[in-house]
């Protein structure tokens, strides 16, 4: 029997914690097809917190309680068909308390899972201030808010209390209710059968029988009860995990996508229309960019750029018109696929947990150590790396944070350079960074975005100089186009933002050496 | 590897390396120019000890890289193994005898190809697995120990590892 029982908890604990891994895979990989639309309104902590808490809240009930509830059912009806046939007509009187049993674990159930459901998102609130508040712990100290951020930590955590509280308030009346009903089932059996034993009806060795086996009969009913809480509790967190399992991404694979390859560069969008709900963002964009072409795309805040840049890089589709790249509507293609071929950098590159060499390769883990060099060298990396201790094996730490922000870009540069792409996003690539390192970054650009398809969103408009052309978005509309010196003198919105941007500017210093391709001009940033 | 924006353009194979009098490095191109004073770099010291070194000069400005040093004649790998070993001090545990806790922070003593020392590990994060069997240790003081291939350990320090790593 011992060798029984451990073999049943190594089985149950084995296959609870082989659901609970698949149901965080199967949770997380979704997660990952949804659209960036879905992270729009989320909080971090709350995702983290269901696929971690909700899937392990799971995994216990799986491990710990389901089949001792499953046992616990069998043992019930077994027991009531052995009372049954002993004396049916005791037998019914044994099954009194149960409509009010059965009543009251409805009620209790809808309540506890309610109460479980508010828990649970308390949790996630709690666990969202810590992710919000640790990865943001320079601006806390910065700021001094050490105590406004215990507070606030205190707040969610209290609120969670609260809430488990009130799930046990309700959970500790319910346990000893039912077991005082059993109880009083015990008695009416007691009295019922003494009577029907008086009457000649019943022999005292059918009811002392009787009588045992309901003592089994309500032990079952009383476990059984017990299980109530843990089934409402997994059931909310199941809730949980299927709210993102059921959710549909935004931008859809096709049914049968089209071969993508190596894509030329070239890039078109008729009357592309995009809303974010009710708000019509961009109006009837018409844009051809041809291979190798290095574009700009200005415009004052609110205007479309990045919205543009997100559904050239298919993060959302249009709600009209349509894009194609090579002459086919991207939507043909398959999404992963298509997007090998786009290369993007940010104002804020990203960097992950791990090596130099490791965030260099994201795209192309393949990439020998050959070509890790020679792009860390082109992104004008290299040297900062050698004189890193441990080279291209350091460590960068969580999102890069042992690196300056130039030095973060460099790496993502080169990162970008890796994979080869024939379309370049670069969503303000320079903006965040100083006079000097930008000088080095945008040595870095010319050499990344040489033959490249590349699509520049500036407010500085002066790094756009040396693009083809430049675009110009009003209000979701494009409102001008044309090279740098063209729109000065067509005396535009464009001009109207350059000259605004000079004017704010205090104090023009010596102008630093023109790069090849993207020159500067130290001016103040529109927004 | 061809590079025109960051520097180095040379690979190692187009010098000739050896160790002078004063057990410096030097290097001598094809041209006759000699380069004395360099210092040596593995740029993936834990994933890959054994290529991609660069040579610097003595204004550590890189002078080549050396994508594989089995790759050179004998003498001049021999001359930037004797570099690297004199430059580098992260002693290669080969026994650990006995570790004061089974948690952080806990005192470790051990044998390493330098001799036999002890140190102290604060967290449990300055033990690094590197690959499946390589792991990295950092003491207390930030001195780098490290661990090539722990299936080589005996059967307590393989425990040992596996247990904090």
């Amino acid at each position: 029997m011992g060798g029984l029982g451990w073999a049943k908890t190594y089985v149950l604990a084995l296959a609870s914690e082989q659901v609970s891994c698949d149901i965080r895979n199967q949770t997380y990989s979704h997660l990952q097809k949804l659209s960036l639309e879905y992270y729009g309104g989320r909080r971090t902590g709350d995702l983290i917190s269901r696929i971690s808490s909700d899937t392990d809240r799971i995994c216990n009930f799986l491990s710990a309680h389901m089949v001792d509830f499953i046992s616990d059912v069998m043992m019930f009806i077994f027991t009531a068909i052995i009372l049954i046939r002993i004396d049916p007509i005791l037998a019914l009187a044994a099954l009194l308390p149960f409509p009010f049993i059965a009543w009251l674990i409805q009620k209790v159930r809808i309540n506890l899972r309610h109460g479980f459901a508010r828990a649970t998102n308390a949790w996630s609130d709690m666990v969202s201030v810590l992710t919000d508040a640790i990865p943001g712990v320079r601006v806390v100290k910065a700021f001094a808010q050490e105590q406004r951020e215990i507070a606030r930590f205190a707040q969610a955590n209290k609120v969670v209390y609260d809430n488990n509280v009130r799930v046990n308030r309700l959970w500790s009346f319910f346990g000893p209710t039912v077991s005082f009903l059993n109880e009083i089932g015990v008695l009416v059996i007691w009295a019922f059968g003494a009577w029907r034993v008086a009457t000649g009806d019943i022999t005292v060795g059918v009811l002392i029988g009787f009588v045992s086996y309901i003592a089994r009969f309500y032990i079952r009913l009383d476990s059984m009860s017990g299980f109530l809480a843990n089934t409402q509790r997994a059931a909310a967190s199941t809730h949980r995990i299927f709210e993102i399992l059921d959710r549909q991404p935004v931008v859809m694979e096709p049914t049968n996508p089209i071969a993508v390859g190596k894509l030329d560069g070239e890039v078109s969008l008729s009357g592309v229309r995009f809303k974010y709900g009710s708000r019509e963002v961009l109006r009837g964009i018409d844009m051809r960019i041809e291979p190798g072409e290095l574009v700009g795309v200005v415009g004052p805040s609110g205007s479309g750029k990045s919205t543009l840049v997100n559904l050239v890089c298919r993060f959302y589709d249009p709600t009209q018109g349509k894009i194609t790249a090579g002459g086919v509507d991207i939507r043909s293609f398959a999404v992963e696929k298509y997007r090998r071929n786009i290369g993007i950098v940010l104002q804020e590159p990203y960097l992950f947990f791990g090596t130099i060499a490791e965030n260099i390769t994201y795209g192309r883990p393949t990439a020998t150590r050959a070509e890790i060099i020679e792009a860390a060298r082109a992104a004008h990396a290299h040297n900062f790396i050698v004189k890193l201790p441990d080279g291209y094996d350091s460590i960068v730490g969580e999102r890069g944070q042992t690196l300056s922000g130039g030095e973060r870009q460099r790496i993502s540069i080169a990162r970008a350079l890796l994979t080869d792409p024939s379309i370049l996003i670069l969503d303000e690539a320079t903006s965040a960074v100083d006079n000097e390192t930008e000088r080095e970054i945008q040595n870095a650009l010319d050499n990344l975005i040489r033959g490249r398809t590349t699509i520049a969103i500036a407010h500085r408009l002066s790094t756009l100089r040396n693009a083809n052309r430049i675009f110009v978005l009003e209000a979701g509309r494009v409102v001008e186009v044309g090279k740098h010196e063209e729109l000065l003198d067509s005396g535009g919105v464009y001009s109207r933002l350059y000259h605004a941007q000079l004017e704010t500017k205090p104090h023009v210093p010596a102008a630093p050496p023109p790069t090849a391709s993207l020159q500067r001009v130290r001016v103040v940033k529109l927004d | 590897m061809n590079d025109t924006t960051d520097g180095s353009t040379s690979i190692g194979n187009e010098f000739v390396f050896s160790s002078d009098s004063r057990g410096r490095l030097v290097a001598e191109d094809r041209f006759g120019n000699r380069h004395v004073g360099l210092s040596a770099m593995r740029l993936f010291p834990m994933s890959d000890p054994d290529n991609w070194i660069a040579v610097f000069d003595d204004k550590g400005k890189e002078l080549c890289c050396i994508p594989s040093v089995a790759s050179l004649p004998e003498a001049s790998a021999a001359a930037i193994r004797t570099t690297l070993t004199n430059s580098e001090f992260i002693p290669v545990i080969e026994r650990i005898v006995q570790i004061s806790s089974n948690d952080p922070p806990c005192r470790w003593t051990v044998e390493t190809d330098r001799g036999d020392t002890e140190f102290i590990i604060n967290d449990e994060k300055d033990l690094r697995r590197l690959t499946q069997w390589s792991v990295l240790i950092v003491d207390a003081r930030g001195i780098r120990y490290s661990i090539p291939d722990t299936r080589k350990l005996n059967a307590y320090s393989r425990r040992a590892v596996e247990w904090h790593v």
